[in-house]
């Protein structure tokens, strides 16, 4: 009997050991470890969020680009010309003739049209950046129109910065999708939604091979692309949470591009020379919110202790290396109106905190429940609790997803990050600064501020007119006023770093550039 | 010449030991002792149980003595010192954020005691009351009862454990209880068929025909006989229930920041196993030691009290 | 008088009175169905215990049912209309009873994170937890038994304590150390075994799912280097998860073994001079097979338990992983449907188990 298990078990490691070296990724496939938890559909109306923006990006062309190294000027994508009219009412794109969808049909203005008016029409995520331009499910129709086979026009239903209206057909979410072959596949009037969760229509450099949830997404070249076809005949991104895992992987060469590293992953690595670590700056912030919902901390003092209970300098080095740098302005670096440096308007002390807390009635400190937004910000969560514990801040870390939570304002105090995908200040603004109603039953979540609780006129006008004013130099002036206001009205989201999103990658890999509006494509990859 | 009742004394022994032989124990206290040091005296010609037993007793020292073990605070974060291995200075190298491994895995100690003893003052009256319950009663009360038992018993603990503390939320007192939900059933099975075997005894007929209530005969003279075979019952599960306990502080569910929690050491641990190992071979260890610990006891407790089957 | 009585029933011993009657045996098929249909109730009782607790998890989850399904952005009348027809507002038991019947037609609702209904995932998922498991068991019987056997066999001396040992240490140390570290030395350093997922990217989507099992599937297809690639993917979580159900087989078979030696046959046989090994595995281990074949079954579900950590290291796409994502993000019908799972997968292998030793034991029968 023992003779057999021995001879089973060396039959069964030679099976193993005899396997042809195809552990290394083949040189015309990239493959990309990262996360795909949460991810419930492929549809770019129903999208919004990171990773899947980057897959949607590829499967789908949008009506104009931004290269990742210019997030200002608008690029030539299905439209290869625009115009807006003289009283900036009506923007006209003239799509290009030689771009075919998948199926075979070609890309004409009447599917453009549609993609538009599908978003605003299903309401969900992808829709939230441009359905601020006025858009609602029954005006689209008539605004957004194809004008003939080659000419799109969107007609604005109130004044807006055209450049903003222009950035957001640059996102993922509004990628051109096959009107003929979605609505063949149209059920119970959802406009093809439940299809195109794990189906692909798109014009883009890739279609959709294989999509199983949590675990793969295969992408297959298409040689027809009007842009030339892809050096790539496959992209694989696969699911794989765990970091270690997934660094051992790139380091063995499985693996060419690794997302959501963890901080220790990331050291290790920026010391292999066969690795590149890209830093993309990104459109969000790490804050602290505090809800104004909760009497100790509507007090002013009090917000004002929180800014300076906090050892963020401590961090910066180590954990934030890599998701984030000291920032302390609510307009990204970089961009219109935004200071030159931000990172020293409020350091830890908890001396002067233990004081505001005394002055604001709490001599003997504030206990609080602080909660993360999610698994990505617990670690900042726990050193927050530290440094507060000594400025006489008591926080109670339960940990978990609280992102809903956030959303129903049902929380005290909430270390969060956030993102978004229009180049400009006014999306940050308009999460950050922007609440018209602060009534619970208004349930704007999708309003930072009203999660937060708080109204602020003054700033709810000055994002209108960033929204609306057409000169660059008018709007830099709104933008240093909304920076000034918000910076010194002790706001209830305390902004610490501005995040960058490191993307880490095999030294063989050219090309690949992620994008700090999330729409990171692999038609110039290659790899040597 | 006679000798002074000392001097007897010394000879035969002292009169602790006297009274630990005497044949014919009077009242319950004195069998009870008389019982317990003749396991003992089995107990300890098992070297891998009396090793177990140290290392608990280890354990137990450790938690109480921790102020005394280690100067350091296992909660101060100290960013600067982050990842460091091994020294003089910390003994167990420090974790990322900066606090002293060794005290830490001391403090985490008292963590792992109170979930110990918790769960098997928890576990230990529950599952013998429903299985004593159960047993002697019999009928539809039985019926219920064991039904009841199969369907917790219907699941891998962890997983009805996990599902529990999500349910409840995090913290060490809902992981607590969750646990002890999960670790009951097994007690009640063998109080149950304990009980069975004792309802039809003699002595039990007697004393029912003295007039006592259920309730005395199940408290006064079924419960002690089953408390033997709980004992070890429970030493043997506490293996399973520390490491229930680790795996819910990995998944989160444990004891919340930032208090020093084995397994949720573990979790954070993972994240720089590869390039410092020490933040995550030591609460690694210490749970591995622990439950084998618990493990080890438990067997030789098996040998001891059961002389049937394994010996 | 109840003297009397008596003394006149010993009169009447010989004759039979009107209440006594020949004792007639039920027939046996009685016997059986009355049996089998004891069973079918306590089976049918212990399901519905088990979709009431899987009910009640559910329920107590901090997660918005109604937000899992319209997603985050939602006005106050979509809101409402989608409570309402959830059915929300009604009482626990009737909310119980349409679970109990959603359930039983198959439709165990719709994950918030993956947008499928929870059928269809489970489907997807669970061959590869139930691969995986097989793998173990038998990486599990092939190390526990002879380690079981050997330590009988000389028990007592130090091989036993070190086996004894090495046996507890698979289930004391945690699963999610001992699984980074083998991946740390054999995929890493030693690059003998796969890393991520079921099969390596480059073999994704070739075999054509007909079991779900790939190393049945493309054994039967003939593509060898699929059946490869996956036999490198499984053999490390499949070893590891095996080595924590190693205690508890070799604990059993060493108690089995050791029941078996202290028999009067061995010793016989023993005395006739039969060497030692002829009559550990010839006989002794003959008459041991059927119990340790009912262990296996009983270690199937602690492997369950052992996956839901592993799978998240090793990134294999079954249900543990499933599990621990939708308790992550509040996915309360990923979480029931798992759960409910995983509890009727442990039920049936108890109760197949049980009629197993029943059919193949000749004591019982």
């Amino acid at each position: 009997m023992l003779r057999n298990l021995l001879a089973t078990a060396a039959m069964a490691s030679a099976l193993i050991v005899a396997q042809p070296s195809l552990a290394a990724s083949p040189p015309n496939m990239l493959v990309i470890g990262t996360n795909l938890t949460g991810i419930r559909t492929l549809d770019p109306a129903q999208n919004n969020a990171r990773t899947v923006s980057e897959l949607i990006s590829n499967l789908y062309d949008n009506l104009v680009q931004l290269s990742p190294d210019d997030l200002k000027t608008l690029k030539p994508m299905l439209a290869t010309k625009w115009s807006v009219s003289d009283d900036a009412k009506v923007i006209s794109l003239t799509l290009r003739d030689d771009a075919v969808f998948q199926s075979g049909n070609p890309v004409t203005a009447e599917d453009a049209a549609w993609s538009i008016q599908r978003v605003i029409k299903m309401g969900q995520v992808g829709s939230t950046d441009i359905a601020l331009w006025g858009f609602t499910p029954d005006n689209v129709e008539k605004l957004v129109r194809a004008k003939d086979e080659r000419t799109l026009e969107i007609e604005l239903p109130r004044p807006v910065n055209t450049d903003l209206v222009l950035y957001s057909l640059a996102g993922s979410s509004i990628g051109i999708v096959d009107k003929k072959t979605v609505l063949s596949h149209e059920a119970n009037g959802d406009l093809g939604g439940a299809w195109l969760s794990a189906n692909s229509a798109g014009s883009g450099p890739f279609a959709l091979a294989q999509w199983r949830p949590n675990d793969v997404a295969i992408f297959n070249a298409q040689k027809a692309y009007w842009g030339g076809a892809p050096a790539m005949a496959r992209v694989v991104a696969r699911h794989i949470p765990e970091s270690g895992n997934l660094r051992l992987q790139l380091e063995a060469g499985d693996v060419d591009v690794g997302q959501y590293l963890a901080s220790g992953d990331l050291d290790a690595l920026s010391n292999n020379k066969e690795m590149v670590i890209d830093n993309v700056p990104g459109l969000g912030f790490y804050y602290i919110a505090l809800n104004q919902k909760d009497p100790d901390l509507q007090k002013p003092k009090v917000r004002e202790a929180f800014q300076h209970a906090f050892d963020w300098k401590a961090i910066s080095g180590n954990i934030m290396r890599y998701t984030g740098f000291p920032w302390q302005s609510m307009i990204p670096r970089g961009m219109i109106g935004a200071p030159d440096e931000a990172a020293s308007r409020y350091d830890y002390d908890p001396a002067k905190a233990k004081q505001l807390l005394a002055e604001a009635g709490y001599p003997n400190g504030l206990k609080k429940v602080l909660n993360p937004s999610g698994a990505a910000t617990l670690p900042f969560a726990e050193a927050l609790q530290a440094s507060a514990r000594v400025a006489g801040l008591d926080l109670d870390l339960v940990p978990g997803e609280f992102t809903p939570a956030f959303r129903e304002r049902k929380y005290e105090v909430l270390l969060g990050n956030s993102g978004a995908r229009l180049p400009d200040p006014f999306a940050v603004a308009t999460q950050y600064a922007y609440n018209p109603d602060n009534s619970d039953e208004a349930r704007l979540g999708s309003y930072y501020l009203w999660r937060a609780g708080m109204k602020v006129d003054e700033l709810n006008t000055l994002v209108d007119q960033s929204m609306k004013e057409r000169d660059t130099g008018k709007r830099t002036e709104i933008f240093k006023k909304m920076d000034s206001v918000y910076s010194g009205m002790d706001a209830p989201l305390v902004i610490f770093f501005q995040r960058t999103d490191p993307y880490v990658m095999r030294s063989a890999v050219k090309g690949y550039h992620g994008h700090t509006t999330w729409s990171t494509r692999w038609h110039d990859v290659t790899k040597e | 010449m006679t000798m002074s009742t000392e001097q007897a004394d010394r000879i035969d022994g002292s009169r602790f030991r006297k009274w630990l032989r005497a044949p014919e124990p009077q009242g319950w206290f004195q069998s009870s002792a008389q019982q317990f040091h003749q396991g003992w005296l089995k107990f300890r010609l098992h070297p891998l149980g009396l090793a177990g037993l140290a290392i608990i007793v280890l354990l137990i020292l450790v938690a109480l003595a921790a102020p005394l073990l280690t100067a350091y605070d296992p909660i101060v974060q100290d960013m600067a010192g982050r990842l460091s291995p091994p020294s003089a200075e910390h003994w167990l190298g420090t974790d990322n954020f900066g606090r002293d491994v060794f005290a830490r895995i001391v403090y985490g100690a008292r963590t792992t005691l109170y979930i110990i003893i918790l769960v098997s003052v928890i576990v230990a009256p529950m599952g013998l009351l429903i299985g004593t319950c159960s047993g002697y009663f019999g009928g539809i009360v039985d019926e219920v009862l064991m039904r009841i038992t199969d369907i917790f018993l219907s699941f891998p603990g962890l997983v009805l454990a996990l599902g529990f503390a999500a349910a409840l939320g995090p913290g060490i007192t809902n992981a607590i209880i969750a646990i002890s939900l999960t670790a009951w059933p097994p007690i009640a099975r063998l109080a149950r068929a304990e009980t069975l075997s004792l309802r039809k005894a003699d002595f039990i007929a007697a004393v029912r025909l003295q007039g006592a209530t259920p309730a005395t005969i199940i408290t006064r003279h079924i419960l002690p006989m089953c408390i033997p075979s709980v004992i070890v019952r429970v030493t043997l599960n506490m293996a399973g229930i520390i490491i229930t306990a680790a795996g819910l502080g990995f998944l989160g569910l444990g004891a919340q920041p930032p208090w020093p929690e084995w397994g949720a050491m573990a979790a954070t641990g993972r994240e720089f196993m590869l390039d410092s190992p020490w933040v995550i071979a030591a609460p690694g260890i210490a749970i591995a030691l622990v439950s084998l610990a618990f493990n080890l006891v438990g067997d030789a407790l098996r040998d001891v009290l059961d002389p049937r089957g394994s010996q | 008088m109840a003297n009397a009585d008596l003394v006149s029933k010993r009169n009447s011993d010989t004759t039979f009175s009107e209440e006594e009657v020949a004792y007639v045996a039920p027939h046996p098929l009685a016997i059986i169905l009355r049996r089998l249909a004891g069973r079918v109730v306590a089976i049918v009782t212990t399901l519905l215990g088990l979709l009431f607790l899987t009910f009640s998890m559910g329920r107590l989850l901090p997660a918005d049912p109604v937000l899992a399904i319209t997603g985050p952005e939602v006005s106050k009348e979509v809101y409402d209309r989608v409570y309402n027809e959830l059915g929300l507002g009604q009482p626990i038991l009737v909310q119980f009873l349409s679970y109990v019947g959603r359930v039983a037609t198959g439709d165990l609702g719709t994950s918030a994170t993956t947008g499928q209904p929870i059928l269809t995932d489970l489907l997807a998922i669970f061959p590869a937890t139930i691969e995986l498991a097989v793998i173990a068991m038998i990486v599990g019987a092939l190390v526990g038994v002879p380690l079981g056997i050997t330590a009988a066999v000389r028990r007592g001396t130090v091989i036993d304590h070190v086996a004894r040992i090495v046996a507890l240490a698979g289930h004391s140390i945690p699963i999610f150390w001992t699984g980074l570290m083998a991946l740390f030395v054999f995929y890493a350093k030693l690059q003998l075994v796969g890393a991520s997922g079921r099969v390596d990217v480059f073999y994704e989507g070739l075999v054509t799912p007909i079991t779900g099992f790939l190393l049945i599937d493309s054994a039967v297809e003939g593509q060898w280097d699929v059946f490869q690639s996956a036999l490198g993917h499984i053999i490390l979580p499949g070893a590891i998860l095996g080595y924590y159900s190693v205690a508890y087989i070799s604990r059993m078979s060493r108690s089995f073994m050791l029941e078996q030696l202290s028999q009067e046959y061995i010793v016989t046989a023993r005395a006739k001079g039969l060497g030692r090994r002829k009559v550990v595995w010839r006989h002794a281990f003959r008459n041991i097979r059927v119990q340790l074949l009912t262990i296996m079954a009983l270690t199937f579900g602690g492997l369950l338990e052992g996956a839901v950590l592993i799978e998240t290291v090793f990134g294999w796409p079954g249900l543990g992983q499933y599990l621990t994502r939708g308790l992550q993000m509040n996915d309360m019908n990923v979480v029931m449907g798992a759960v409910l799972t995983i509890g009727a997968v442990f039920l049936t292998i108890n109760i197949l188990s049980d009629v197993l030793y029943r059919i193949l034991d000749p004591r019982t029968r």
